[in-house]
């Protein structure tokens, strides 16, 4: 099937080879560094934990898992476990995989050694049924309560637009009865999307908490291996986050190019990573000002969002919409950035450094402030590492991980740029690194208008090879962000897993909650900046009518009129 | 006797009405502070009246108790406003005691609904609230009783025509004013009501009418408390102009009074603009610290100083 390849291996390809020998089945080297190590499914959790454990000094986390139902094309299951293994100059993903017959469809869990596997193997277990045996947690995590045991929505003989029977239930793993219960969520005004963190307090102080999420649950992964074309696929993956779409659609337009072959052109890697960083300072400034306003720090608010609303101004003047939504084509790129509008992004930017240092200055030296966040919500870094906690969640703890330096995309190799990095892992330490970041997307900024080269924005291609696999990625405001894909046949994706950063931090919020109060709550689950929406990405049913109804444009367009007008 | 009448007037007019636009000019300076434009310093009667010509919202499961509360958290707060001084006189003796324990009452009597509710952040909101009122009374006593000390009168007019520049009197004042602080809720002390936390906490089980008359009791009982602390910086200054004894320096106080209550409510949003929530851990060991300066300052009365 693969070929145990021995050319340009890196070393722990090496010493993987060597430790595992005969129960390595075959070996593939994908892209530069992108390897994929296929081996038996009873040797999964040996390899996976194997290379986990390989150098307590560099960086490695489960970058996604995919889980895949391949038997029409194989006749098994599969599951791969992507690492991201750190190292200056040599970063690779490994992806780690074992095929499953459909009779047996289980493994041995690798959340009893990676607690940051959890979800993943929860996730497989409900979409795909496929059993990670002695789960320390197997319960619910997606799915609708009611859902009923054995359908898989992410099974090739499900159909999109299935609705099951409903069965009531759901159980929290913590139960002490000498606790008061406070619900915060599903609605709840600290949280801007729906989420469920059920608090066990005694007085006011934080014993335990479970966490109910995917309320959210669109179906998007569905949807784009049943309904949409590569293309079209571009523009649900940007519809993934409200914030930071654009991070989701380079993500997966890289997967795609990768898979291709397509040289993007240069000129075109520069508009993304301006937009990416866009992207990243409205973000970071979004969530200065919400975490002034939790803690009712309400002239922060004010200042953070009135400098955002200058960056949303210039994302409509560059792209048409004040979210960076529809610039990214498969190759490149949809509008040059005209040269007239290089002064205005300088003045703009310029504009927004000064008002940004003199916001920054006057909340560092708010006394109030930093004692609201100092010292809680601790994520020490043994804890943020084994959770696979990214982003400026992760750099607070002192992980010194950022995929534009890990795995240089787009035009990053080119700017010159700092990763601010800091050790305490309080909600302070992750709020100073958001701080500096906006900075060195301000100074990324500036050198990429001064080096913007010419030429086209956009890569012809003809064919894109079928049943071929890739992971893209971006350094997403929250942290790494990766798209893996599988094309398949008739233009039409065969596989589709979206890893949001907020998928790996979510997890260690109960673990960050423990011990503090319930005043400090809202801000410490705040201070990973969760995106609910990034994370809940997966299956579009009606299970309250189980009718189906799809809008023509006409009837779509008609309605986002009449939404406007009544906006306005 | 017209004088009187007139006072009574006056007085009820401020604490019902002028409270709430107060609030209102604390909103058009936050406003302004944050460089916006602001809703008219009107706006806050406006929103309360809509609120009072709603019908009243309760929870599911309800007691008497619970309509009940707003009414007599209401009339105690109307209550506490006739008890502070305007100009030299007060409607209801004006005695410190008076006032202390009609702020105490007040704070309970709006907690209680809350402690039996079957609702977690009201519930958290009441502790909240009685944890606040009564470590912030602390230092309002402390104050209080050295000036109490020192001039041998319980009468708010009598210490307030007695007060001095001395060391022991302008920490007293100090303390009050802090006090008088974290008793209106002011942030960082909103920590009962705090809405991103514990979703209004106390106030979260009310809805339409009944929330209007608690947010309207919370506008009075700041307003009364800010009136209290004007009167021992307004009524030694015209004392030392005009004397005590005319007509004249009466209003004369009071409207130095109500110069010193607008004031209090532009620093108030001032420094509300610059501070976070305080946690309960945060409060307690403020307050305490407090009660420390007010106990130098009782030291000091007894000295002499």
């Amino acid at each position: 099937m693969v070929s145990l390849e021995t050319e340009h291996e890196n070393d722990y390809i090496k010493r993987i080879k060597e430790q595992f020998k005969d129960k390595i089945i075959g070996i593939r080297k994908l892209y530069d560094d992108q390897w994929l190590i296929i081996t038996e499914k009873d040797y999964l959790r040996d390899v996976v934990r194997y290379l986990a454990d390989i150098n307590s000094s560099t960086e490695i986390h489960i970058a996604t898992m995919v889980g895949s139902d391949e038997r029409p094309i194989r006749g098994k299951m599969s599951v791969t476990f992507w690492m991201n293994v750190i190292e200056s100059g040599s970063s690779s993903f490994v992806g780690i995989r074992a095929y499953l017959d459909e009779d047996d469809l289980e493994y041995e869990s690798i959340a009893q050694d990676l607690p940051g596997a959890d979800w993943y193997e929860r996730e497989i277990h409900e979409m795909l049924g496929i059993t990670p045996r002695n789960h320390p947690n197997l319960k619910r995590l997606i799915l609708p309560d009611d859902w009923p045991e054995g359908a898989y929505p992410l099974r090739k003989d499900f159909n999109y637009s299935e609705s099951p029977a409903k069965f009531p239930g759901y159980s929290f793993t913590y139960k002490d009865s000498s606790c008061a219960i406070v619900p915060l969520g599903p609605y709840h005004i600290s949280l801007d999307e729906p989420a469920h963190f059920r608090l066990y307090v005694k007085g006011e102080e934080i014993i335990g908490c479970d966490y109910k999420g995917f309320y959210s649950h669109r179906g998007i992964e569905k949807l784009a291996e049943s309904r949409l074309t590569y293309e079209q696929v571009n523009f649900i993956a940007e519809r993934i986050c409200g914030i930071c779409g654009y991070t989701h659609s380079t993500a997966y337009c890289q997967a795609m190019e990768r898979i291709a072959g397509i040289e993007v052109p240069e000129r075109a890697e520069y508009i993304r990573t301006l937009l990416l960083e866009i992207e990243r300072i409205h973000s970071h400034l979004l969530w200065l000002g919400i975490a002034s306003h939790l803690v009712g720090l309400e002239s922060g608010f004010m200042d953070a969002w009135r400098i955002r609303e200058r960056i949303m101004w210039l994302a409509e003047r560059l792209t048409g919409n004040r979210k960076t939504y529809g610039m990214n084509l498969i190759g490149g790129v949809r509008r040059d950035l005209l040269d007239y509008r290089k002064d205005l992004v300088m003045k703009t930017i310029e504009k927004v450094k000064e008002e940004y240092t003199q916001f920054v200055e006057k909340l560092k030296s708010n006394r109030s402030f930093i004692r609201r966040c100092e010292d809680i919500g601790v994520l020490p870094y043994d804890k943020a590492r084994a959770y696979g906690v990214l982003g400026p969640t992760g750099r607070g703890s002192g992980r010194k991980i950022d995929t534009r330096k890990d795995h240089p995309y787009a035009s990053y190799k080119d700017v010159d740029f700092n990763i601010p990095l800091y050790k305490d892992g309080d909600v302070l330490s992750r709020a100073l690194v958001r701080i500096e970041e906006v900075l060195e997307s301000i100074w990324i900024i500036e050198q990429l208008i001064d080096s913007m080269p010419g030429g086209d924005i956009i890569a012809e291609y003809t064919e894109i090879p079928q049943f071929s696999e890739g992971l893209g990625y971006t350094e997403a405001p929250r942290g790494e962000n990766v798209h893996y894909v599988m094309t398949g046949e008739k233009n039409v994706v065969y596989r589709f897993r979206v890893r949001a950063p907020t998928y790996a931090n979510l997890q260690a919020v109960p673990k960050m909650l423990s011990g503090y109060t319930i005043a400090d709550a809202p801000l410490i689950i705040a201070s990973i900046d969760p995106c609910y929406s990034c994370t809940e990405r997966v299956t579009i049913i009606d299970v309250k009518s189980g009718k189906r109804r799809t809008l023509s444009e006409d009837e779509f367009n008609m309605l986002s009129i009449k939404a406007s007008r009544r906006r306005s | 006797m017209i004088t009187e009448v007139i006072t009574i007037i006056i007085s009820i007019l401020l604490i019902t009405i002028f409270s709430v636009i107060l609030e209102g000019i604390r909103s058009k300076v936050k406003a302004l502070l944050q460089m916006r434009e602001g809703g008219e310093i009107t706006h806050e009667i406006y929103d309360l009246f809509s609120l009072l010509s709603m019908k009243g919202v309760l929870p599911t499961r309800t007691s008497l108790i619970h309509v009940l509360t707003p009414y007599m958290t209401f009339s105690l707060s109307v209550a506490l406003g006739l008890s502070v001084p305007f100009g030299l006189m007060s409607v209801m003796g004006g005695d410190i005691l008076v006032v202390i324990l009609v702020v105490l009452a007040v704070a309970f009597i709006a907690s209680v609904p809350s402690m039996v509710i079957s609702n977690i952040y009201a519930n958290i909101g009441a502790s909240r609230e009685v944890i606040l009122v009564s470590t912030g009374l602390m230092p309002l006593v402390v104050a209080c009783s050295s000036f109490v000390i020192k001039f041998g009168t319980l009468s708010i007019v009598d210490i307030a025509k007695s007060i001095t520049l001395s060391l022991s009197d302008i920490m007293a004042i100090c303390v009050i004013g802090y006090a008088v602080y974290v008793l209106s809720e002011f942030t960082p002390f909103d920590i009962s009501r705090s809405e991103t936390e514990i979703i209004n906490g106390v106030l979260s089980e009310y809805g339409g009418r009944l929330l209007g008359l608690m947010e309207w009791s919370l506008y009075i009982r700041r307003f009364s408390l800010i009136m209290f602390f004007s009167t021992f910086l307004a009524a030694p200054l015209i004392g030392k102009i005009f004397g005590f004894s005319s007509i004249l320096s009466h209003f004369l106080t009071l409207l130095l009074q109500i110069v010193f209550v607008v004031s209090y409510y532009m620093i108030a949003s001032m420094v509300e603009e610059r501070h976070a929530r305080a946690r309960v851990d945060h409060v307690i060991r403020l307050n305490g610290v407090f009660v420390l300066v007010g106990l130098i300052s009782v030291v000091l009365s007894l000295i002499g100083m």
